[in-house]
């Protein structure tokens, strides 16, 4: 690889790493196979790196990579509780009721499978469209539509009364 | 109502999803891990030249005079599984053996290459790099640690995948990376490890337990090589000697013939682009990108050996991307404006009929070595790079040209 190329791939990770890998937390649910997930995508982004870079869209590709690893059927997973539960801190004015309602959408995100999970992700942290979510995961757009769907109504029914 | 359930949602991504950094050394890591990974991985660019450098071996020139058939790109079966995280496969018979990275563990599923249905799978220890089916019918796995902690080693499996043994790194003998396993023979291989050759013993078949890696049972073995490089890939020539590939900081790739704990001849190359196969009289080897690419053929002591017309047949933009053999027949996967797959039953050296399968694919071919399993081959291909579901194990059929 020429070094140009190289130089461009480390500055990619620098700049992109942060992110992906929230991605690729929100993905897994744990850190340890975030960091893992993230290496794949990487390394599989590497190995086309010239023509990535020269089409301006690694993020998409990687992006593409983690959510196709990530919900492959052979990697689902019971999600265990998120790394961070306990680690989340109240709301600034110490709102203990907007404390309750974040510790419970994140029991309620470990809970979900991994599609709709992954539907929920791309949809509200990478700000895709539904459509878009679809073609990134390869499922048509009804069926992306219909686990959002499915996801938000549990995540309603999951959160404490009053708020949702 | 959705409203304020989806501002939870953002704030809850927003925060939990900028929680991590990414170690400072991951591009470097990246690189590391992409370089080595031989058997499954080659990276190829269509501007980056090197300059191709070798000792003692001739370099051939490309002829445009294809004796070839175009194939329509009539997939014969493709299995129902997402390839996306495929690091190795490996065939006997009507059967095919899939390693996957199935992140922090790895997978290796078996599957009917008649009907696509897939027999049974077997959880690995961390991410896989290699899997071979042994004489015996045993499935090797060497496999790489995980960031989750997972040690590197190696695991043997029944035919069934019902039975395992497995060999886990302590770090001291086997060093971190497991790359590549040669079966010799019952419960014993050899191992290209990042701490060099290793020669291992496993526990008998059915014993689940964990032996760790120690003098009596792992211990470096041949002749000193580590400022050649890291052996990553292993070949077992015609006349016993094991053939290796060693990388060596992304400046030149050198291989080596070993017998037991002699060195017997080498050959070096620039860049890390080497990739070889073994033939019943030599080995074929890739070297170098684009245009400068090469495809050599060497005799069981490395010296070269006449190649022919067949691999003359293509003009090669994009050049060779690397080679692979099942019986006296040679695959060479060509880069022009897609990838293409190049075959020959190899005999005679100067006129051999051959036939080329263009892959409908812009992935694939260059990444991974296919297998040959009696009149199938079979890659797992992308289609699309920028969707998460564009992998698929494809298989064709090889051309009667090619069959050996």
């Amino acid at each position: 690889m020429r070094s140009a190329d190289d130089s461009a791939f480390t500055d990619f990770v620098a700049g992109s790493g942060r992110r992906l890998l929230g991605l690729a937390y929100l993905l897994t649910w744990d850190q340890r196979a975030a960091e893992d997930l993230l290496q794949v995508g990487l390394e599989r982004a590497y190995r086309s790196w010239p023509r990535l870079n020269r089409e301006g869209t690694p993020d998409a590709y990687v992006r593409g990579v983690m959510v196709g690893a990530a919900t492959d059927r052979w990697h689902r997973r019971p999600a265990g509780p998120a790394t961070y539960l306990e680690e989340m801190e109240p709301g600034e004015a110490g709102d203990a009721h907007d404390a309750e309602v974040r510790a419970a959408v994140i029991r309620a995100l470990a809970g979900l499978p991994a599609d709709q999970r992954a539907v929920l992700v791309l949809c509200h942290f990478e700000g895709l469209t539904e459509s878009q979510a679809a073609a990134v995961m390869g499922r048509s757009v009804g069926t992306v539509r219909g686990q959002h769907a499915r996801a938000i109504a549990r995540l309603q029914a999951l959160l404490p009364t009053g708020r949702a | 109502m959705a409203a304020d359930v989806e501002t939870e949602l953002l704030e809850v991504f927003e925060s939990l999803g900028s929680a991590l950094y990414p170690s400072p050394e991951l591009a470097n890591r990246v690189r590391q891990r992409v370089r080595t990974r031989r058997r499954r991985i080659r990276w190829v660019s269509a501007v980056a030249v090197v300059a191709l450098a070798i000792v003692g071996i001739a370099i051939f020139d490309h002829a445009p005079t294809p004796p070839t058939v175009t194939l329509p790109p009539a997939p014969k079966l493709t299995l129902d599984i997402s390839a996306v995280n495929v690091e190795a496969m490996a065939a006997r018979g009507d059967r095919l053996y899939v390693a996957r990275n199935a992140y922090p563990r790895g997978l290796l599923e078996a599957y009917d290459l008649r009907s696509g249905a897939k027999l049974s799978s077997a959880p690995v220890p961390a991410g896989p790099s290699s899997v071979v089916v042994a004489a015996d019918g045993t499935v090797w796995v060497a496999f790489f640690p995980s960031n989750a902690g997972r040690r590197a080693g190696v695991a043997e499996f029944s035919p069934n995948l019902r039975q395992r043994s497995m060999l886990l790194t302590d770090g001291r003998y086997l060093g971190t990376d497991a790359y590549d396993v040669m079966p010799q023979g019952r419960g014993r291989a050899l191992l290209a490890t990042a701490a060099g050759l290793v020669s291992v013993t496993m526990p008998p078949l059915g014993q689940r337990r964990t032996v760790h890696a120690n003098p009596t049972n792992a211990h470096p073995t041949g002749p000193p090589i580590s400022r050649l490089g890291t052996p990553v890939e292993l070949a077992r020539l015609s006349n016993g000697a094991v053939a290796v590939l060693l990388v060596g900081n992304g400046r030149r790739s050198t291989v080596i013939l070993t017998r037991g704990s002699a060195r017997v001849s080498g050959a070096q190359f620039s860049g890390t682009e080497v990739t070889f196969a073994p033939s019943p009289d030599g080995l074929w080897v890739t070297s170098g990108v684009g245009p400068r690419s090469a495809l050599q053929r060497l005799s069981t002591t490395l010296t070269p050996l006449p190649v022919g017309d067949v691999i003359h047949t293509q003009p090669l933009p994009g050049g060779w991307v690397r080679v692979w053999t099942s019986n006296r027949t040679v695959w060479v996967a060509t880069r022009g404006r897609r990838i293409s797959l190049t075959c020959f039953a190899f005999s005679d050296p100067q006129h051999e009929p051959g036939a080329t399968i263009d892959l409908p694919a812009e992935d694939g071919a260059e990444h991974f070595d296919p297998v040959v399993s009696g009149d199938l081959t079979v890659l797992p291909l992308a289609r699309q790079v920028y969707v998460a579901s564009p992998f698929g194990i494809t298989s064709y059929p090889v051309p009667a040209a090619c069959r050996s």
